[in-house]
């Protein structure tokens, strides 16, 4: 069954969020943007210990505004999961008898289930009270069934791994998902008697070699004197769990590290632990979908950073573990390395506009496949950080590229902190990016230069900022980047950086001629190339009595700051 | 596994009958519906693993109930997985599920007062008719049409060419009278009996995945009495069933067919046979009545000519009684016939009273019979389906629940004031209710609840009814805690009862036992934490409030009121040319199929008797000398 759609309202930080879902679908944002919100309240309702005595809520779980505000004002929390057919007859006879009463019938003739869970302060009641309804096509509660939530944490259990894997937490008796394989002795009476009965026997050897125990043994038997105990032998000392059952309950893993030494699971570090874990849990999942659900149920992963501490390839590596885990899976990431392998579709950003948090996607039909082929290679492939900037300052070249970042530090801003990327687009054109940002809720400026080159991508830009003003997007130099730098006093750099014979020979006209800074400035781009160049603006522009960023650019450097405080 | 040692051979075929469809033919006291329990709980038995549930459609709820308690006993963990209902009750459940395509939400309320109906049609007759003209056409004339309209299953939109087909004239105004009034209904978030049915027939057909999503939950149908459905009720029943591989299990006795003129038909037997292609098991086996009778009705029902040629005869299992088992009673006048009845059931051992029961054709004669009875120190009394509630104290719950359920419905207002009256002798304005439910949210029922509450008048018991949170207990939907209240309430009211206006009480003891009963009944269906209100009032809506009859007293049933139902003495009256057959059926003839009605009836009451039987008549009735019924002489009891 495939979890559609999830509606939150009032939810913790988020006011109201509504998205689709994926068999897999990948939560990207900033920190505090809701995605463990989001897998929270997938877990909370769906998670199998929960039923109607128990409050899904607590106090801080309303969405509280401003210092004063207090959870019983607080608007009522409401959490909707559509689960939707995704083609005729797709559920079984057995989930559709399973869930019966709660079935709706859409117009496509598919079949959905709507569950909300809400909760809300009483006020004639004075407490808080719950309700978990099946909803009709129109949101009407439908007549209340217990057995179908049952029913339905049945069908789509959730197994929810967070962010912390600490494997020395994991791997013990009281954890998730370890205890599950030590527990139930699988072992035949017999079997275990004899085993104990050799458990026994090495302990009194050990015991027998140890001597310092007897002076213990004999100090603690005193304690008898003054609370009771059993008559004979009340003090033992086991070298080791003397029942099978203890035993297990003790058990370790260890792992070879890179000396051959076989070393706790805890011991290793956070990477190997982290991934410990997840194996932990997807052989967890395995076995307990097999022995505790039915064949129809089908799980929802709701997995929290598993890129955890790994480097970028083990990163890379572990999307083909997830992709093959059974269910459907929702994750929350932070990595830029594991989206450069997720297809895009998967992806939802999720991101503060104006203090609500709103989804991001990119809708089906809107990138053409040569689109999405460039932004593979260029985007997914090299940079999947970049899918975690809230703007995107597109620049024609190198030149731009090297030189803004600096700029703005000059100014006393900075990108990196601010959220704001710079991308070169002249490789991949301008549509690929904008139409990307556009969809995914990224804010995007272009900086064009003032030539006949430059007019092009304004016309393109124009016609993608949709119902944005163009003056957030597009900013268009009077001349290109090279001059507007010159003409704000840093000819001498470009002067000074043509050196060698046949780059001087490039320059015919004399200082002063309308065609001199054309040549010098072509003459030192073939020199040292464009990067060089921006290095050495750059260097003179922080220079004392420099005549600092030229005015157009520290424009395009307010914009960008502007747009991404929005 | 489920024991069958105490069925007979062709019960246990039936019982054991697998896939595929099958018609029991049964006589009356064959034990079907006993066949029909063992047959779901078999069937359940035998499929410990699979999900699918059984639907079981009895004709009323009290069927239902009593199969529902038959088949805990037999297998208490099919419980969940077999759903005993009636085609109304099942309709309602589909509407609160899938409503919303037509336009329903899950708290509809179901009409089932005539008058509210009534009014209903009137305003979509105004809306249908142009100018002036709705004059012509009242409601009441208007209301038979609708009603055989509904009772045909017909859908709104071919109501034209139906009432065409029929030779109705002004078919067109009538079917836009028809449209309107169904889907006023639906805006109202309301419907009745008819409609329930009717729109649930368009919604399976609008929408076929609905039919097949509960054709994948209920993969076997099992009917009883077949032989009373309605052409809409078996609309419904074809959308329920396929009509390939279709798992249907219908229990009839083509000789009960009793109640043609609500739309049962002979033919609907023969139809619902050739459709599904059935098989047929016949349970010819009466365990019910003496020899006598068995030989009688069998001789009286072969004078049905259309009676299908391999119709078994029943056959007696019943161990003669000592006494008699078939007398002949004449008397002169009615009022004789009556004064002889009630001698000899007076003759009779006072426990043994309350399992006489007096058998008529029509009302007319049982009225006439307990005014005698009553009046002569032999308590009695008839049956009669009552819609609503009568004292005041549970007008006032019942309709302060519906209010909860309808918060801006004024006529729910109006009954609360009305009881309210009644009870507390307060009389709060509708008007003022209304007014100042602008400062609750347009909401009538806590504006209704803050006006009693500061009205110096409202006695403290009633006081802490409200209270004690009539509102608090409704916006959490807790209506098993606002009835609890409201009784503790009614009972200090015996004790003032001298200050309430006069008849406020009447029959509340009765009706507060029949509330209990109905409360508890509609609990066992849905399981008690899971009535909603608006469940809770739909099982109310659904459900006649008649009281249980008072332990010591003769019953007086019609023939049709007694179907389904046995008793040890028998006694049936008015067996006299136009009364039993009634004068429409004499005049229609011999072979008319009023007549063969009027003989399956007759049928019908003679098969109750366990041990005897006593068949009265009179030469003179109401002033009109009349000749013996001719099912007398048929039966063989008196010279033709």
């Amino acid at each position: 069954m495939l979890l559609r759609r999830i509606t939150i309202e009032n939810f913790r930080g988020i006011t109201k969020l509504a998205f689709e879902l994926d068999r897999t679908t990948v939560l990207v944002g900033e920190n505090n943007s809701g995605k463990t919100t989001v897998l929270e309240a997938i877990n909370l309702c769906l998670a199998r210990q929960q039923n109607r005595r128990v409050p899904p809520f607590e106090e801080y779980d309303y969405h509280l505004s401003g210092s004063a505000s207090d959870p019983r004002t607080a608007p009522p929390i409401s959490i909707q999961l559509d689960f939707e057919e995704e083609k005729a007859d797709e559920w079984p006879d057995a989930v559709v008898q399973a869930l019966d009463k709660a079935l709706q019938v859409m117009a496509s003739g598919l079949q959905c289930v709507r569950l909300r869970v809400s909760g809300s302060y009483d006020a004639t009641l004075k407490e808080f009270v719950y309700s978990w309804d099946f909803l009709d096509l129109a949101g009407k509660a439908l007549p209340r069934n217990p057995r179908l939530l049952g029913e339905l944490q049945h069908l789509c259990p959730v197994f929810y791994l967070r962010a912390v894997r600490d494997a020395a937490q994991q791997f013990q008796g009281k954890a998730q998902f370890w205890p599950h394989f030590t527990r139930n002795l699988q072992l035949d009476d017999a079997k275990r008697e004899e085993l104990e009965q050799q458990i026994e026997e090495i302990n009194q050897s050990v015991l027998d070699a140890h001597k310092p125990f007897d002076e213990i043994k004999s100090r603690i038997a005193k304690a008898a004197a003054l609370v009771p105990l059993g008559q004979t032998d009340n003090v033992a000392i086991e070298a080791l769990p003397a029942r099978v059952f203890d035993m297990l309950s003790r058990t370790q893993v260890k792992m070879a590290a890179t000396t051959g030494a076989r070393l706790p699971v805890g011991q290793h570090g956070a990477g190997t632990q982290s991934l410990a874990v997840l194996f932990l849990f997807e052989a967890f999942l395995n076995a307990k979908l097999a022995e505790a659900f039915t064949a129809e149920s089908e799980p929802i992963l709701a997995l929290e950073e598993p890129e955890a501490h790994l480097h970028p390839s083990a990163v890379r590596a572990l999307w083909g573990t997830l992709d093959g885990l059974k269910g459907q899976k929702v994750l929350a990431t932070h990595s830029g390395d594991l989206l450069s392998v997720v297809p895009l579709p998967c992806i939802r950003r999720l991101a503060r506009k104006g203090g609500v948090v709103q989804a991001f996607r990119v809708n089906p039909g809107t990138l053409s496949k040569d689109d999405e082929r460039k932004i593979g290679y260029h985007i997914r492939a090299k940079r999947g950080a970049l899918f975690f900037a809230r703007c995107w300052l597109l620049v024609e070249g190198e030149s731009e590229y090297w030189f803004l970042p600096e700029a703005a530090h000059l100014t006393g801003k900075d990108f990196e902190s601010n959220g704001v990327a710079c991308l070169e687009f002249s490789q991949c054109g301008l549509e690929p990016f904008a139409k990307l940002a556009n969809e995914l809720g990224i804010e995007w400026h272009v900086l064009v230069d003032g030539d006949a080159e430059g007019a092009k991508y304004e016309k393109t830009a124009t016609g993608l900022i949709g119902a944005a003003l163009k003056e957030d997007r597009i900013t268009r130099l009077t001349k290109d980047f090279e001059h507007t730098l010159w003409d704000h006093g840093y000819d001498h750099v470009y002067e000074s950086s043509v050196g060698r014979p046949q780059q001087r020979a490039m320059i015919k006209s004399a200082e002063g001629d309308p065609d001199y800074p054309r040549e010098v400035i072509k003459a030192a781009l073939s020199g040292v190339g464009k990067p060089a160049l921006s290095v050495a603006v750059v260097e003179a522009m922080s220079s004392p009595g420099s005549p600092g960023v030229p005015p157009e650019i520290a424009v395009v450097i307010n914009k960008v700051h502007e747009l991404v405080r929005r | 596994m489920i024991d069958l040692s105490s069925l007979n051979t062709n019960q246990r075929r039936a019982v054991e009958w697998g896939d595929g469809p099958l018609l029991v033919l049964a006589g009356p006291g064959s034990g079907k519906t006993r066949v029909l329990t063992y047959r779901i709980a078999r069937l359940l038995d035998a499929t410990p693993n699979e999900r699918f549930r059984v639907l079981g459609i009895t004709f009323t709820n009290k069927a239902a109930a009593e199969m529902r308690t038959r088949m805990e006993s037999l297998l208490p963990e099919g419980r969940d997985r077999a759903l005993l209902s009636t085609f109304h009750s099942f309709a309602a459940e589909i509407l609160r599920q899938h409503g919303s395509h037509v336009g329903l939400r899950p708290d509809f309320t179901i009409l089932s007062q005539e008058a509210d109906r009534e009014a209903a049609l009137a305003a979509a007759i105004a809306g249908a008719c142009p100018g002036d003209e709705a004059r012509d056409y009242p409601a009441a004339r208007l209301m038979p049409v609708v009603d055989r309209l509904l009772g045909d299953g017909v859908r709104p939109h071919e109501a034209n060419s139906w009432l065409e087909k029929g030779r109705y004239p002004e078919s067109a105004l009538i079917a836009g009278v028809y449209e309107a009034y169904v889907s006023s209904l639906i805006a109202a978030n309301q419907l009745d009996f008819g409609s329930l049915i009717v729109v649930v027939c368009d919604l399976l057909q609008r929408t076929p995945a609905i039919s097949k999503q509960l054709r994948r939950v209920y993969k076997y149908v099992c009917v009883d009495e077949f032989q009373d459905t309605n052409a809409a009720q078996y609309r419904l029943l074809q959308e329920l069933v396929p009509g390939t591989n279709p798992n249907l299990f219908v229990v009839a006795d083509d000789e009960q067919v009793i109640y043609q003129w609500n739309g049962a038909d002979p033919r609907r037997l023969q139809k619902i046979r050739a459709d599904y292609s059935m098989d047929t098991i016949q349970l010819p086996e009466d365990y019910r009545c003496p020899p006598e009778v068995v030989r009688i009705a069998n001789r009286l029902i072969k004078h049905n000519e259309d009676r299908a040629p391999d119709k078994q005869d029943l056959t007696a299992n019943r161990e003669a009684g000592g006494e008699t088992c078939v007398r002949i009673l004449r008397r002169d006048t009615v009022h004789q016939e009556i004064a002889g009845i009630r001698s000899d059931i007076l003759k009779r051992a006072p426990d043994d009273r309350p399992h006489c029961v007096v058998l008529a054709r029509t009302r007319k004669l049982l009225e006439l019979a307990v005014a005698d009875f009553s009046t002569n120190g032999l308590p009695a009394c008839v049956s009669i389906r009552k819609t609503e509630f009568q004292s005041g104290p549970l007008r006032w719950l019942h309709s302060l629940l519906r209010l909860a359920n309808s918060r801006q419905d004024r006529e729910q207002v109006r009954r609360v004031c009305k009881a309210f009256y009644a009870v507390e002798g307060v009389d709060l304005r509708v008007e003022d209710v209304v007014a100042r439910s602008s400062v609750c949210e347009g909401d009538f029922l806590r504006s209704w609840v803050q006006l009693a509450l500061a009205n110096v008048g409202v006695g403290e018991e009633a006081r802490r009814v409200l209270d004690s949170g009539v509102i608090g207990l409704l916006e959490r939907a807790d209506h098993w805690g606002v009835i609890e209240a409201s009784f503790k309430w009614f009972a200090t009211l015996k004790q003032k009862e001298h200050e309430l206006p006069d008849g406020a009480l009447d029959d509340y003891d009765d009706e507060a036992a029949t509330w209990t009963r109905l409360q508890q009944d509609i609990a066992d269906e849905f399981g008690r934490s899971e009535v909603t209100l608006h469940s809770f009032l739909q099982g109310l809506d659904l459900r006649s409030k008649e009281p249980p009859a008072p332990p010591d007293a003769v019953r007086c049933y019609t023939i049709h009121t007694a179907k389904g139902l046995e008793f040890k003495h028998v006694y049936l009256m008015g067996l006299a040319e136009d009364q039993l057959p009634s004068w429409a059926a004499v005049k229609k003839g011999d072979a008319s199929l009023e007549m063969r009605e009027e003989r399956r009836s007759c049928f019908v009451a003679i098969t109750r008797a366990e041990l005897s039987l006593s068949l009265s008549y009179a030469s003179d009735y109401f002033g009109w000398a009349k000749r013996p019924s001719r099912f007398l002489s048929e039966m063989g009891v008196i010279k033709g």
